[in-house]
């Protein structure tokens, strides 16, 4: 492949398929054109390992920032487990299998990825502010600025993504009730968006879990999982386990049981 | 002869895009029909790595899997093609990807019965290989490669990858270039850093 027999097109299409921003058919179109031009395929392949890579290192980031934490953790986990030995083999808390803190690089939600665009809407330019203040780790500011989305906008796409990137950062905060509150609406809004409904089927069901709600936890998880391939792994096992806790299965050993399943 | 005549005046006529996309199976249609065997064992040969891909990529297949189940409905795809009289290379095409997905799936299903659903919705919508991490030995290699990129490329790079939702205009206005030369250096990019992870591995 040269310079002059390059399909830019098809650079685009791959660029938002590795993003989930394609649909369906248009990911079986893409997969047509791929197979008539496989040196894109090894292309894609790259790309792939090298966003997964940005992902590992984003996570190694996020736990060097905290290393200071890691000491008193290890120390609390010691506790934990030296209690365990003694007690008995019950499975590991539902918290085990519930999300941490939401990273915000891949989970907050900006303007679309059109990258050939010629004009950014305002409500784009606000998104993508509130995704840069939220990085910079001024929370505040980016729920000051996902807010005013809200009261500016009445369409329902721009506010589906402020209501999903609020209850982002309020899950993060440890505010599960407005982050609930949130991705509720998040739902309510997002209309023919299947792949934000599905991330906030995710989160809500999260959130009810560290307010300890299973039965409402079960019911979003469920729908996640029934939506989609995203979350997929996590659900399942997050299913299993709020099955485990609402007494609708009843394992001697859930863990080996799980990883059975799985 | 005929045949011949109309491939001749097509790769005339079809401007250089067209054709590109449709010039790499132009005899998968008449092996079919024609029940071509030499033929077809040739066009199969060259589909058949790209089907693998496409189950270790899309559907997140083990090497081994994905062979199996690209092979398999390689063949099964053979006779559901003739009996339909599918007579277009998009449609093959699209028929394969299709029969790969669903041998995959029934596979998975007989080595994990109990799952909640056995075949998701849809056709999928992102690649799950991004739901794996980047095997040990693929990263070194990818780190390796990464470093000998030049120092612009490095920058652009990490710019491009740290805000993946930013659009592209954005990119091109931090580093000052237009956004066709965006696009263009981040392909360039991809391409070295694929040639080098294939150089030094069997990627």
């Amino acid at each position: 492949m040269t310079e002059e027999t390059r399909n830019t097109e098809l650079e685009k299409k791959i660029d938002a398929y590795i993003k989930g921003n394609l649909s369906n058919d248009e990911v079986k179109s893409l997969w047509v054109d791929l197979l008539r031009q496989p040196e894109y395929i090894s292309l894609l392949k790259t790309e792939i390992d090298v966003t997964r890579l940005h992902q590992a290192r984003q996570g190694s980031a996020t736990q060097t920032d905290y290393w200071k934490w890691i000491g008193a953790a290890a120390a609390v986990v010691l506790l934990v487990i030296s209690l365990n030995v003694f007690t008995d083999d019950a499975p590991q808390s539902i918290g085990a299998y519930t999300q941490g803190e939401i990273g915000l690089i891949e989970n907050l939600s900006s303007s679309p990825v059109t990258r050939s665009a010629t004009a950014v809407e305002p409500s784009d330019s606000l998104l993508n502010a509130g995704f840069k203040a939220a990085l910079d780790g001024n929370t505040q500011a980016a729920i000051n600025i996902y807010s005013s989305i809200l009261q500016e906008y009445e369409s329902n796409g721009i506010r589906s993504k402020a209501y999903l990137n609020l209850g982002i950062l309020h899950y993060n905060s440890g505010d599960f009730a407005l982050s609930i509150e949130s991705f509720r609406n998040a739902i309510a809004k997002a209309g023919d968006d299947e792949i934000l409904k599905e991330r906030s089927y995710w989160y809500l069901g999260n959130a009810l879990v560290n307010t300890n709600k299973f039965e409402k936890a079960r019911e979003a998880v469920y729908q996640a999982y029934s939506r989609g391939e995203i979350y997929k792994p996590e659900a399942f096992r997050l299913l299993r386990r709020l099955d485990y806790e609402l007494g609708n299965i009843d394992f001697d050993n859930f863990e080996q049981q799980i990883n059975e399943l799985e | 002869m005929m045949v011949k005549l109309i491939k001749f005046l097509y790769l005339y006529e079809c401007p250089l895009k067209y054709r590109l996309n449709s010039m790499d199976f132009p005899n998968l249609v008449e092996a079919i029909q024609e029940d071509d065997t030499t033929e077809l064992n040739k066009q199969f040969k060259e589909l058949s790595p790209r089907l693998i891909a496409f189950l270790q990529v899309h559907m997140d297949a083990e090497k081994k899997d994905a062979e199996d189940c690209a092979q398999e409905a390689l063949l099964k795809s053979l006779e559901a093609i003739k009996e339909q009289n599918i007579d277009n290379a998009d449609r093959i095409l699209s028929f394969l990807l299709t029969t790969c997905r669903n041998t995959y799936l029934n596979l998975i299903k007989k080595k994990n019965p109990h799952r909640f659903e056995d075949i998701p919705k849809g056709f999928g919508h992102k690649p799950r290989q991004l739901l794996n991490i980047l095997d040990k030995e693929r990263r070194r290699i990818l780190e390796w490669c990464m470093q000998q990129l030049s120092k612009s490329y490095k920058t652009f790079m990490e710019y491009w990858f740290a805000y993946p939702d930013s659009d592209a205009r954005a990119v091109a206005n931090h580093f000052d270039i237009s956004v066709n030369n965006a696009w263009t250096r981040k392909h360039r990019i991809m391409k070295k850093l694929s040639q080098c992870c294939q150089e030094k591995s069997e990627y």
